[in-house]
């Protein structure tokens, strides 16, 4: 059957509204920020855009994909870095591709609230609701309570995607990712059958866990509807600090001391020193020179600011950190000092020299993120090519970015040659190819290599084997996170 | 706009990493749900008509439905001028089409 034929069936279940074979619609859903700058042509004739309102619209699309055996790709906002969601696909062996044909099915159009308690601690949203739309409607509701998960994108992702890509964010170290916080899920496997699985509450024991199963599935398992998510109280205040050191190695360090001092803080993001320069380049945002460090910790009071400052204080004398900013979430520096943070991957873009900014995205533990940073520095040197390190030191999660141009395809090659190695070498030293961004097209062979590594290649065995289960015939965004025969 | 209207596009288009950022505050695009109607979609939409030469009437409906309002230049990263650009592409529309 030609993409017409699905087109004309595709209107008789949605309306003509939610369906599209405009070129240029298409173009507008079949990129994400990594494939952006490339445009596929044709499209009009390979692919249809629907957007569903409902979870039996979803069903209806999935069968008809189903039996005309016809691929659907679902997308939330495209904030995706993994290519996961895109049409276009770049394997980590550097072979571009195009998908032929098929559905791509946007979510972000269901935006509705569907249930909300206070006492309960929970809200229940359809996929399209963004991340902060969530908590912007908690505070608008005098609630005290928030959605911890704050992915750097929160403003444009949606809870559905951020549930398929397992997203995680600024916050990871004290409150983790979507797998801790998703309760259940409303999704439509590849047979068009309607799940709803988990629970309201915390404690829920239903057999195997479809609910965690589903989170960072990247929409190879299931079409997701709808989300139940944990809520948790406000932080009552924060005390943040900026302090930079010459070495990365002495801001560990005191990163460390403030960590075992005041609990796992609420955030601790690390910038590189050349970071900080193109911030205060791009931003005119500066506080010092150095590796920058931020931490967040939690005071009950604003009357405690003093004592705890004087504390940080000494606890930065002790490591011989003087250059430092220590602000209450009542100082007009501390919502700068966030700024200067969120500013990292724009101000990168803005100076960088060459088409492309590839962010990498790996974990190590803790205690090796000195090595890993130092051995990012080495492959700097090797390959004379920009590499900046920043990331979330408070969980070991960093994101290496690395100047390229994707359009070139010697260029390509050694771009995905360096980014091999800053992947393999976070496994090496007991970590993973892969945080919180996903595995989407551009990790699968090092996802393989990850599990090869360990010697537990009949895990990829298992997880192909799930994929059949939920997706006997593959539709469901075929090629990705872990590719079968279609 | 002091520069050639497709430098300026260009330039601006450049900026764009499609972040989506923009599109939280958008007026429009909280109305009709459809990426088209949201900055970012505007700007690729100006991306793929000087790149591509591709535009349908959907270019049309989606350049010219934005209220110029800025809200997005206020939450984007990169600061593109989105408002810009769009002002930009009618009067290219008006002169090389509708002309």
């Amino acid at each position: 059957m030609n993409i017409n034929e699905i087109q004309r069936r595709l209107v008789k279940i949605l309306g003509e509204d939610k369906v599209s074979t405009d070129p240029v619609t298409l173009s507008l859903y079949a990129s994400d920020p990594v494939s952006f700058p490339m445009i596929p042509e044709d499209l009009s004739k390979k692919f249809v855009v629907v957007m569903p309102s409902n979870i039996e619209e979803i069903t209806e699309v999935v069968k008809l994909a189903s039996r005309e055996n016809v691929p659907i790709i679902p997308q939330g906002a495209s904030t995706s870095l993994a290519l996961g969601s895109s049409v276009i696909s770049l394997s980590a062996l550097n072979q571009l591709e195009t998908l032929k044909y098929g559905i791509i099915m946007f979510t972000g159009s269901m935006r509705r609230i569907l249930e909300f308690s206070k006492t309960d601690r929970y809200i229940k949203t359809e996929a399209g609701v963004r991340i902060d739309e969530l908590n912007d409607y908690l505070d608008n509701n005098d609630t005290g309570l928030f959605f911890p998960v704050d992915p750097a994108s929160s403003r444009a992702a949606t809870v559905g995607g951020a549930v398929a890509s397992g997203a995680g964010g600024l916050r990871g170290a004290r409150y983790g990712t979507m797998r801790e916080w998703v309760l259940g899920l409303e999704f439509v496997d590849g047979l068009g059958r309607i799940h709803r699985v988990g629970c309201r509450t915390v404690k829920c024991r239903q057999g195997y866990d479809l609910t965690r199963l589903l989170v960072g599935s990247e929409g190879t398992l299931g079409v997701i509807y709808s989300a139940i998510l944990k809520l948790w109280p406000k932080p009552h205040h924060i005390l943040r600090t900026l302090f930079y050191s010459e070495r990365f190695i002495e801001g560990f360090k005191t990163f460390l001391d403030i960590r075992e001092r005041f609990g796992v803080p609420l955030i601790a993001e690390y910038l590189s020193n050349r970071l900080v320069e193109k911030i205060r380049e791009t931003t005119g945002i500066w506080f010092g020179d150095g590796h920058a460090i931020i931490t967040d910790i939690e005071i009950e009071d604003l009357s405690l600011v003093d004592k705890f400052s004087k504390e940080i204080e000494s606890i930065l004398a002790r490591n011989n950190i003087k250059s430092y900013v220590i602000a209450s979430n009542r100082d007009p520096d501390f919502e700068k000092i966030y700024f200067l943070r969120k500013s990292m991957y724009p101000s990168a873009l803005k100076t960088r020299k060459m088409k492309y900014i590839i962010t990498e995205d790996i974990v190590v533990p803790i205690t090796k993120i000195p090595e890993y940073v130092e051995f990012v520095e080495t492959l700097r040197r090797k390959y004379e090519r920009d590499i900046e390190v920043g990331g979330h030191l408070g969980d070991g999660n960093l994101h290496p970015k690395l100047e390229g141009d994707l359009d070139d395809p010697r260029d390509r090659d050694l771009v995905m040659k360096i980014g091999r190695e800053i992947a393999l070498k976070a496994v090496e030293l007991g970590g993973s190819v892969s945080a919180e961004h996903g595995i989407g097209t551009m990790k699968i062979d090092l996802l393989i290599e990850e599990f090869r590594y360990r010697g537990s290649e009949a895990s990829i065995d298992l997880m192909r084997e799930i994929k059949k289960t939920f997706d006997p015939k593959n539709i469901l965004n075929p090629g990705r996170v872990i590719p079968i025969e279609r | 706009m002091k520069d050639d209207p497709l430098d300026f596009i260009r330039r601006e288009v450049s900026k764009c990493v499609f972040c989506g950022f923009c599109e939280y505050d958008c007026p429009t695009l909280n109305i009709k749900n459809d990426r088209g109607y949201g900055p970012r979609g505007r700007v690729r939409v100006a991306k793929i008509f000087i790149e591509k030469d591709i535009f349908s009437e959907k270019s049309l409906e989606y350049i010219y439905t934005c209220v110029l309002c800025s809200a997005c230049v206020l939450s984007c990263p990169a600061k593109v001028d989105v408002p810009g650009i769009v002002v930009a592409m009618r009067r290219f529309i008006h002169k090389k089409i509708i002309d």
